[in-house]
């Protein structure tokens, strides 16, 4: 079986501004994917490409191996979708509108929609006029896992749940995937990425840049490191790689390229190490870093 | 201890300040407007019916107990000046729209801030505990009075003889206390409901319900009219008997339910209400539970709405052909505004030309429903539909065809509430069936209307505003075309116009058909546009 999303050199004018430039993106069965970037970087046009609500310039968008603007609505018998502003309508009841969305997605369980409405602590009778932006988003939530999609494509989901109400998003995350369903997570929150997530693609400005399991991306940046050594490490700042130092005399704090490590470590043993302390980098520093990169490339050419 | 009662207001004075700014855009555009509509009116009428045959003639009219029940009684129907035929008309109508504008401020400032978190914010402020609902009551206070006071200095500057200052202030009076009384009301139910719209039900339901009562009464035993504390507003009898009386007994009756209110508000809770709150619905009904089962639900309130107004306006038009011959001798203005031709029964003339007014008026619930499908998209609310298993062509189609079954349906109440009070009130009434083939004769027009809105929402979504000009457009030129003496060119321009004058001219399928499929080839193209366009 073949990946169950693909997009291929995906891009889309607005006018004379590129929202998305040959975007590519694949989702495996079985996959958790985090979709990473800022406000604005072209994750919410992508996923509104994805749902066939915006038609792509070029490029080619498909789900279940079906073109995504032409068999939308085939596609989306076998997809859940929970947006990261949920617009309800505010005269119906937030069970009302479960039932309705289950209905028009086409399949959902009602055993399954009641125990999820128990476990996100859910009052179904109210009004939707009077939910938080939080109890909105539960809605969706229920609406989603309820149902026995076979893509769940999640655009900021957690961002108005609090920290109680994020572990039961993530363990229904856990629970598609350990039934063998795919899941497009676009998110802000680096952690719940990192938890989730196999494979993680990071946009910026409409270009994806950077993609590929946790890993493998960790290769490309720094890490934290907090040493004491028996001379004080005084060459420190003339190793290139290194950033961030702090020193104090014979303690150090700072951070390291990887490709870096080796000849850092050298000079360190060669001074008597007394203490070392490595962090391998979160995706929050991975992130940030390579936003700094790409910003000052940005902010150089621009000169 | 009164420096604690004080206590309770304090910060008032800043909300009050706060609230006035926050509201003096809609302040001027509902003060302003009122009291534009009613100096615009008064002119008008002392400009249309110039002689006190004419007034009398329209006095006639306006006996029939469906024209008190509907605008209300007048003592002066014997000798009815300008001033008191202005009165009658405009006094029941513009207190009602007072009593809105009213309950809608009030309503936002007190219950509605409150269920949006704004009122707790307010009181974690150093903010009294009364502040709230007082600075409420002291601006609408603030509003009623200026309101009174441009009614009053307006309409007694047009200068018109039955008009004087005296009396056009106490008309001004009357409004602004009648106002008063229903934000005080207002208020009171913004303590017993915990929700702003159930504040606003209860309130227009009190509104509502003193208007049908005094319908009843006034048709009946007007004496009793006294007690419905609505009817204080016609019951001041301005330019006729200038009763202070109603005034006072509104300002006693305000009082009291301020009283009352801010009683309730200093025991109660934040967030909380006196009424039992009732819980929804934990699972949807079956009808819910497609889109057009959704669509129908949205437009419910609306479409009710509607109904009812379509079926007043049928109810009001066909009351004035009783005595319309007598009503139209002599009255140059008004037999301008119909079809030239007069050897034709003058009936039937006012019957067509209140068709095409009730076609017009039967299109904007009709575009109302279908531009759902517009601010819909815009709100954000399709996403949720889209993203689901239903296509665009469902959801476009489903809405054209629910506004052609809304207009439709206006048009059929509007025809039955013509028939119903033509037949009680002429010698020789219209038959059922010439007064529905009439007005139905428009429905393909209305596709129309309906067709050019599709079109507009598939190709160029934010230009749907224009489709309103148009049948402002058609409203203006079609009613009042001959009286503006505008060109033929111009006149061919609204779609009403190519319709058969019918019972006037002979009854043509043809043009009817053409306009049908004409409207049918728009909805068509619309959708061509539609499929294809991004959504928001």
């Amino acid at each position: 079986m073949g990946a169950i999303l693909t997009v291929r050199d995906l891009s889309k004018q607005f006018g004379h501004f590129s929202a998305l430039k040959k975007v590519n993106l694949e989702v495996e069965p079985g996959e958790v994917v985090g979709f990473i970037g800022p406000n604005g970087a072209g994750k919410s046009t992508t996923i509104r490409i994805l749902l066939g609500m915006l038609q792509a310039t070029s490029g080619d968008a498909r789900i279940f191996g079906r073109d995504v603007w032409s068999d939308a609505v085939e596609i989306h018998k076998r997809l859940a979708y929970v947006p990261g502003d949920v617009n309800l309508w505010p005269n119906l009841t937030g069970g009302e509108i479960i039932d309705l969305f289950m209905r028009l997605q086409g399949s959902g369980d009602r055993a399954q929609r009641d125990r999820l409405i128990a476990r996100f602590e859910l009052d179904p009778g109210k009004k939707s006029r009077t939910y938080s932006k939080g109890n909105r988003q539960k809605i969706a939530l229920v609406s989603a896992f309820a149902t026995d999609a076979e893509l769940f494509i999640l655009d900021e989901p957690t961002s108005g749940l609090d920290p109680l109400m994020e572990r039961v998003f993530q363990e229904c995350v856990e629970e598609v995937k350990a039934q063998g369903k795919s899941v497009l997570l676009s998110s802000h929150i680096l952690s719940e990425v990192e938890r989730l997530c196999d494979r993680v693609a990071i946009i910026r400005e409409g270009e994806i840049i950077e993609s590929g399991t946790l890993n493998e991306l960790r290769h490309l940046t720094r890490i934290l490191l907090r040493s004491e050594t028996v001379s004080p490490p005084e060459q420190l700042e003339t190793f290139p790689g290194v950033h961030d130092l702090e020193r104090s005399g014979s303690r150090a704090v700072f951070q390291v390229d990887s490709d870096q490590l080796g000849a850092v470590m050298n000079y360190l043993a060669g001074l008597g190490i007394l203490k070392l302390e490595s962090t391998p980098p979160t995706l929050e520093d991975l992130f940030m870093r390579r936003y700094e990169q790409s910003g000052a490339k940005r902010s150089e050419t621009e000169r | 201890m009164p420096n604690s009662k004080l206590r309770a207001f304090a910060g008032m004075p800043m909300l009050l300040r706060f609230r006035l700014r926050q509201d003096r855009f809609k302040l001027l555009c509902w003060i302003g407007g009122l009291a534009l509509f009613s100096i615009g009116v008064a002119y008008a009428l002392d400009g249309l019916f110039p002689s006190a045959e004419e007034r009398q003639a329209l006095a006639q009219t306006l006996r029939s107990p469906a024209m008190v029940a509907i605008i209300g009684p007048s003592d002066a129907l014997n000798a009815y000046t300008t001033g008191a035929m202005f009165a009658h008309r405009m006094m029941l109508f513009t207190a009602l729209a007072v009593a809105i504008m009213n309950i809608l401020i009030m309503n936002g400032h007190t219950r509605g801030d409150e269920e949006d978190g704004k009122v707790e914010m307010l009181r974690a402020a150093s903010i009294g505990r009364l502040a709230v609902p007082g600075a409420a009551l002291l601006e609408m206070l603030l509003v009623n009075g200026l309101l009174a006071l441009v009614h009053g200095i307006g309409l007694g500057a047009i200068g018109i003889a039955t008009m004087p200052f005296s009396s056009s202030l106490l008309y001004g009076a009357a409004l602004g206390a009648v106002g008063l009384m229903f934000a005080a009301a207002a208020a009171l139910f913004a303590q017993l409901s915990t929700s702003g719209r159930g504040t606003l039900t209860l309130s227009l339901a009190l509104l509502g319900a003193y208007y049908v009562l005094r319908a009843m009464i006034d048709t009946r035993s007007p004496e009793l009219s006294w007690f419905i504390p609505l009817s204080w507003s016609y019951l001041t009898d301005a330019y006729v008997l200038d009763r202070w009386l109603p005034v006072l007994l509104a300002l006693g009756l305000s009082v009291l339910l301020v009283l009352a209110a801010l009683w309730l508000n200093s025991i109660r809770d934040v967030g909380a209400g006196f009424l039992p709150q009732r819980g929804g619905r934990l699972h949807a009904r079956r009808s819910l539970l497609s889109p057009f089962g959704l669509t129908l639900r949205l437009q419910r309130t609306m479409l009710i709405s509607w109904g009812i107004a379509m079926l007043v306006i049928g109810l009001v038009y066909g009351s004035v052909f009783g005595s319309l011959d007598e009503f139209m001798a002599g009255n140059a203005s008004l037999e301008r505004l119909l079809p030239p031709g007069s050897a034709g029964d003058l009936n039937a003339q006012f019957l067509s030309l209140l068709t095409v007014v009730l076609a017009v008026m039967g299109s904007i619930p009709a575009l109302t429903s279908l531009f759902r499908l517009k601010s819909e998209e815009n709100r954000g609310m399709l996403d949720n539909l889209w993203s689901r298993s239903v296509s665009r062509r469902h959801l476009f189609l489903l809405h054209c065809g629910f506004a052609a079954a809304v207009g439709v349906l206006a048009l059929l109440l509007a025809s039955a509430g013509l028939y119903g009070t033509q037949a009680s009130s002429m010698d020789h009434p219209f038959t059922v069936g010439i007064i529905f083939c009439a007005v139905l004769s428009y429905i393909p027009a209305l596709l129309f209307v309906i067709g050019v809105g599709a079109l507009l929402i598939g190709w160029l979504p934010h230009l749907t505003g224009l489709l309103w000009l148009y049948l402002a457009y058609c409203f203006i030129t079609d009613y009042m075309g001959d009286l503006l003496n505008l060109p033929d060119g111009l006149k061919k321009l609204t779609i009403f116009s190519h319709v058969p004058k019918f019972p006037v001219d002979a009854w043509q399928w043809q043009p009817l058909l053409w306009i049908t499929l004409i409207a049918v080839v728009l909805v068509a193209a619309g959708y061509a546009g539609y499929r294809r366009r991004d959504m928001r």
